[in-house]
């Protein structure tokens, strides 16, 4: 079998992580696609047609629609294009997957790979929804009127769509499925029965989260964010985490908070549904010197190892979380200690505080100040398929900020698989 | 029949004739007297050979007729070619004659823009249908120009679409659409392509299949006479926007029409006279010279230029999102080229996308594919990174000399070696603007004045160092963009700032002595200025006038006065911000109540002074910016004037005016000798 070639991580932009629906007259998936390519590809001296391919995930496209075809049509790009849309959240870490494998068996040159999730309703669910709320809002004097909302809202989400519109606008948000959802806060909460981790732990880490995004913010320690502008004239800049209060905010984000089986997650330590895109720009090394561009990182190929929930035995010795991690690093031939900084997907802050407890003895994960030092999804407020390609972004900037030479992205997904891939930040690379 | 040069004729199934029109060396589709000459042959030898039916329709799928050839309009437009003009609109009448007295139905098909001639040869068709497309468009510009197409044309529309229709045609702002020519009974239909030639087939095979066509007169036009009617027109204030030269028009064809109403030939013999009358009128003719300027400029520029040798760019980058970046974005995604448009603030970036929505929109209308495809070539940058890969870089900032020098010597380095720089300023001259450049040869000036103006050319300013190929660059950026270029030697306030502020700084002036600011806006508008001072002021924001007359009087020692930085520093901005000279509310003038009655008051001032003094600082600021050698010649001076500062396109530019008042005077000082020679000679004897 042939070497397998270098995999380089050129640029990448991404929009702000928005906790509120915005789509009734903002962007839709597509769009906000576009409006991400359009800034990663804006810097460089090759046009649209010199990609390669095109790899889009989304959380938010029904199987019948190609949402990466759809951009390669608006970019004027006759690229070679696909997309992975699955309702779960592995949808960004598979069109990762596939990129980075297509530049390292040499069958592409340049390829342009992202995710995209939207907090949306299909329009007519939507219009029904603010109007209802309007009306709530009017006869909020009634206690029936009151009651009436939150089953409204479970009874509008739980319906399938009966949308045939063919566009990429129909479906819902993977984490406003209410079976994904439950799945999902099952998962995590098992997971913190198991590992005794408290409440107060995970509001505590949460609450760091937040702390930490705020810092970057305020530093600009944010990297490539390319803000939306809507047509209305209003202009969003920053990542717009937690919560507020008004109607449609509430419709969206309710069902993320009103499952909850037995109290042991609290409302903070999940990460509420957000919307966004992000996307990356990957290359070979003949394209990095053809059309000179600058290198943020070069990317191992991701491990993946599989548990299965009923797969106690594994769980019980210790070394689940990190299997995935284990296996990066016996590849790369390399020790915990010499990863400088680690994104670690926090959907919720079981994930993260976990697999620090499962570190300690190899005493890597045993420091938090290494882990998600710009925050994490769980101040952001989760995009799944985005959020795959945001860690990774934020992770090379993170290096080259610091100096650093190596870190690893991690993320364990909600039917039990773990993912870990290795950047690695060269100085002689990037001269 | 000889062989002919404009015509395909086919006869088809059915017997129906074909006639597809080709003008070869027009692109536009503008006639000739060899195109009519021809068509009357063409019209001969079907006449009375068992013909069903004519159908005419153009080879060319985005044009059908349009006006007539600039050779033949400057012929027929020059000193005494009156006979020669008579001669052609007698020509064009006997065709459209013809066409109306074919003894077999004759049915246009409209595939594209249609205009003056088109309209005049369409109306004498028995039935017209329209492409449906958006490239359809129904139009009479002559009558911005001040003369009509004398082939009998408007007394035809009128009695077909009625006198109101045909008064909101003429002086409609924008041509008709499809859909606009249907509803007010210029066309009897509008089909696609395929379906057009059937339906056009159909009605001349089976004519009792056509009885329901026919634009029905409104009650009142049937009832009244033409002169109540006209009453009831102008009452309604149709005519409250039309211009000098338009009204020159519709007068005319009033009178005619009041005149000979139901005489069809004398109506259109009068036609004729009036055309003639009109198209050898002095502003005519001088509406003319100042087309004839930027045709001429044009032509110039293709012949040196051919297509093939343009450098064409491919991404453009806008640095500032103001009024003239926006302006810039506009005209380039209209021309589908990539656009990314930069500024620091993201609150400017902001207004944009709706700006660009609202925009796109109404220039392609229920067409929102285009619409979508038009917005995607706009990308807002907030990293600056376009400028890395840019073929153009244009500067659009505002007017601030400092902000400017470290813009573009920041551009410089960033900027791809081979990129042409561009800066929009108005009046910074580029020898200073380029001092600390480290390629100041890259940088061209390319000034296309306030979007109000929506000027067809633009000034390109040539500073001492600019590179040749950079020239060459800027200006095929220009012609791309739909603007000529005006070559104009780099020096303060270029030519048209210059002008223009000569003219607001001398109304200012005028304002500051006591005469009231409705006075001089009336003043200005009675001598046929297109703006008047202080409503324009308003217009281009009075901080951005205070910024150019502060560039100038530092540079050419002009005044400032000192209205404007009163105004200025008391926060009024002008129409954006609701109040500068004049009031407005939600973008409306608000008159003022004193205002309203001043006309009733029992004085008056002297208009006459007023404008003498306008006048006079125009010309002589003209004469100065000659002797300076600015431009080349003194026919882009009157250019940049009626475009730039809205002198009178009627007098023809300022010193065009000038030479004109000269030789009358002479002729007055002629006669006046001749009289008081022969006084003393009567009285001698």
């Amino acid at each position: 079998m042939s070497e397998l070639k270098t995999v380089y991580l050129v640029d990448g932009s991404r929009t702000p992580f928005l906790t509120q629906a915005t789509t009734v007259q903002g962007y839709s998936a597509l769009n906000l696609a576009l409006h991400v390519s359009h800034s990663v590809l804006l810097g460089h001296s090759f046009h649209a047609q010199g990609l390669d391919a095109i790899i889009t995930a989304s959380t938010a496209c029904d199987g019948n629609v190609d949402l990466a075809r759809e951009l390669g049509q608006r970019l004027g790009c006759l690229a070679n294009i696909s997309t992975i849309s699955q309702t779960g959240d592995a949808a960004g870490l598979q069109a990762l997957e596939l990129a980075s494998q297509q530049i390292a068996l040499d069958q592409k040159q340049l390829v342009l790979v992202g995710g995209v999730d939207v907090l949306q309703l299909s329009g007519e669910k939507m219009g029904a929804l603010t109007s209802w709320s309007q009306q709530w809002k009017k006869d909020s004097q009634s206690l029936t009127q009151k009651i009436r909302l939150p089953a409204f809202l479970q009874r509008t989400k739980s319906k399938p769509s009966t949308d045939n519109i063919s566009t990429t606008h129909t479906t819902t948000h993977a984490l406003l499925e209410p079976n994904w959802l439950v799945k999902n806060k099952q998962w995590a909460e098992e997971k913190a029965i198991r590992h005794v981790i408290t409440q107060d732990r995970m509001n505590e880490y949460a609450q760091l989260s937040r702390r930490r995004l705020q810092y970057s913010q305020r530093n600009s320690l944010i990297a490539a964010l390319s803000p939306l502008f809507y047509r209305d004239g209003h202009v969003i800049s920053r990542d717009m985490g937690g919560l507020t209060t008004d109607m449609v905010t509430l419709s969206t984000t309710a069902t993320t908070k009103e499952i909850d089986p037995s109290n042991v997650l609290s409302d903070d330590c999940i990460a509420p549904a957000a919307e966004g895109a992000a996307m990356l720009l990957l290359a070979s090394k003949e394209s990095v010197i053809r059309y000179q561009l600058p290198v943020l990182a070069t990317l191992s190929l991701p491990c993946w190892s599989h548990v299965s929930l009923a797969n106690n035995k594994l769980l019980a010795s210790g070394h689940y979380v990190n299997q995935a991690v284990h296996d990066l690093l016996a590849d790369e031939r390399l020790a915990m200690d010499e990863i400088d900084y680690w994104e670690c997907n926090e959907a919720s802050a079981v994930d993260v505080l976990v697999a620090q407890q499962q570190c300690q003895e190899d005493d890597a994960f045993a420091l938090l100040h290494r882990v998600n030092v710009d925050g994490g999804v769980l101040a952001l407020g989760n995009a799944p398929t985005a959020n795959s390609m945001r860690m990774l972004l934020q992770l090379a900037h993170t290096l080259k900020r610091s100096d650093a030479e190596r870190g690893i992205v991690t993320a364990t997904i909600s039917d039990g698989r773990e993912f870990a891939l290795l950047l690695q930040h060269s100085h002689e690379l990037v001269k | 029949m000889s062989s002919l040069q404009y015509f395909r004729v086919k006869r088809r199934a059915g017997d129906v004739v074909w006639l597809t029109i080709t003008i070869p060396e027009s692109e536009q589709h503008e006639i000739n007297a060899a195109f009519l000459y021809e068509f009357i042959e063409v019209l001969g030898s079907i006449q009375d050979q068992g013909v069903s039916g004519l159908i005419l329709r153009s080879a060319r799928p985005e044009v059908f007729l349009t006006g007539i050839q600039a050779d033949t309009l400057s012929l027929l437009s020059n000193e005494g070619a009156k006979q020669k003009a008579q001669g052609f609109f007698t020509l064009g009448g006997q065709l459209c004659q013809n066409l109306q007295n074919m003894t077999c139905p004759t049915v246009a098909i409209i595939d594209g823009a249609c205009s003056g001639a088109g309209i005049e040869i369409m109306v004498a068709c028995d039935y017209r249908i329209l492409i449906d497309k958006g490239s359809t468009r129904l139009s009479y510009p002559e009558v911005d120009d001040g003369y009509h197409i004398g082939f009998g044309g408007l007394s035809r529309l009128i009695d077909q679409i009625g006198f109101d229709n045909t008064l909101d045609f003429l002086v409609a702002p924008h041509s008709y659409d499809v859909e606009t020519a249907v509803r007010s009974g210029l066309a009897d239909a509008v089909e696609p392509l395929h379906k057009a030639k059937w339906l056009a087939r159909q009605w001349i095979l089976y004519p009792d299949s056509t009885d329901d066509l026919g634009y029905q007169l409104p009650n009142s036009e049937r009832i009244l006479p033409p002169s109540l009617i006209v009453a009831k027109s102008s009452f309604n204030g149709r005519l409250n926007n039309a211009s000098a030269l338009e009204l020159n028009v519709l007068e005319a064809m009033i009178d005619t029409w009041t005149a000979y109403a139901g005489e069809e030939l004398e109506a259109q013999q009068e036609e004729i006279k009036t055309a003639t009358a009109l198209l050898s009128s002095k502003p005519t003719q001088n509406k003319l010279y100042i087309k004839h300027l930027l045709a001429t400029l044009k032509q110039e520029y293709v012949q040196a230029y051919p297509i093939e040798q343009r450098s064409i760019p491919q991404h453009i980058h806008i640095i500032g999102s103001g009024t003239i970046g926006k302006y810039m974005t506009k005209l380039c995604v209209l021309q589908g080229l990539k656009v990314s448009l930069y500024d620091v603030r993201h609150a400017a970036l902001a207004s944009v996308p709706h700006e660009m929505y609202a925009f796109f929109k109404s220039v392609y209308p229920d067409r929102p594919l285009r619409i979508q495809q038009a917005l995607d070539t706009i990308i807002l940058d907030v990293h600056n990174a376009g400028v890395k890969q840019a073929d153009i870089v244009v500067e659009a900032i505002q007017e601030d000399k400092h902000a400017k020098l470290s813009l573009l010597l920041e551009v410089d380095k960033k900027s791809k070696p081979d990129a042409c720089i561009i800066t929009s300023t108005a009046c910074l001259p580029l020898d200073e603007l380029s001092q600390d450049m480290l390629h100041p040869e890259r940088l061209v000036g390319l000034n296309m004045g306030h979007p109000l103006f929506d000027a067809p050319c633009a000034e390109l300013i040539i500073s001492n160092c600019v590179s040749a190929e950079k020239l060459e660059q800027a200006e095929s950026f220009a012609y791309l963009i739909e603007k000529t270029p005006i070559p104009i030697k780099s020096s303060a306030g270029f030519l048209s700032s210059r002008l223009l502020m000569a003219y607001l700084t001398e109304s200012l002036m005028l304002h500051q002595s006591g005469i009231s600011k409705t006075d001089i806006d009336q003043a200005a508008l009675a001598m046929d200025m297109t703006y008047p001072p202080f409503e324009l002021l308003d217009e281009l924001g009075l901080e951005e006038c205070l910024k150019v007359s502060e560039a100038l009087s530092d540079r050419l020692g002009y005044d400032i006065p000192k209205l404007l930085m009163e105004k200025v520093g008391k926060g009024l901005k002008g129409k954006h911000s609701g109040e500068g000279f004049y009031t407005y509310k939600n973008g409306e003038k608000q008159t003022n109540i004193l205002e309203s009655i001043r006309h009733k008051l029992p004085w008056r001032v002297d208009e006459k002074s007023i404008q003498t003094r306008l006048l006079e600082r125009l010309i002589n600021e003209s004469r100065e910016c000659l002797n300076l050698g600015i431009v080349e010649h003194a026919d882009l001076i009157d250019l940049i004037t009626v475009i730039f500062v809205g002198f009178s396109a009627s007098k023809g530019g300022t010193l065009s005016y000038l030479d004109s008042y000269k030789k009358v005077a002479a002729q007055q000082a002629q006669a006046a000798k001749t009289v008081a020679k022969e006084t003393s000679k009567t009285e001698a004897e």
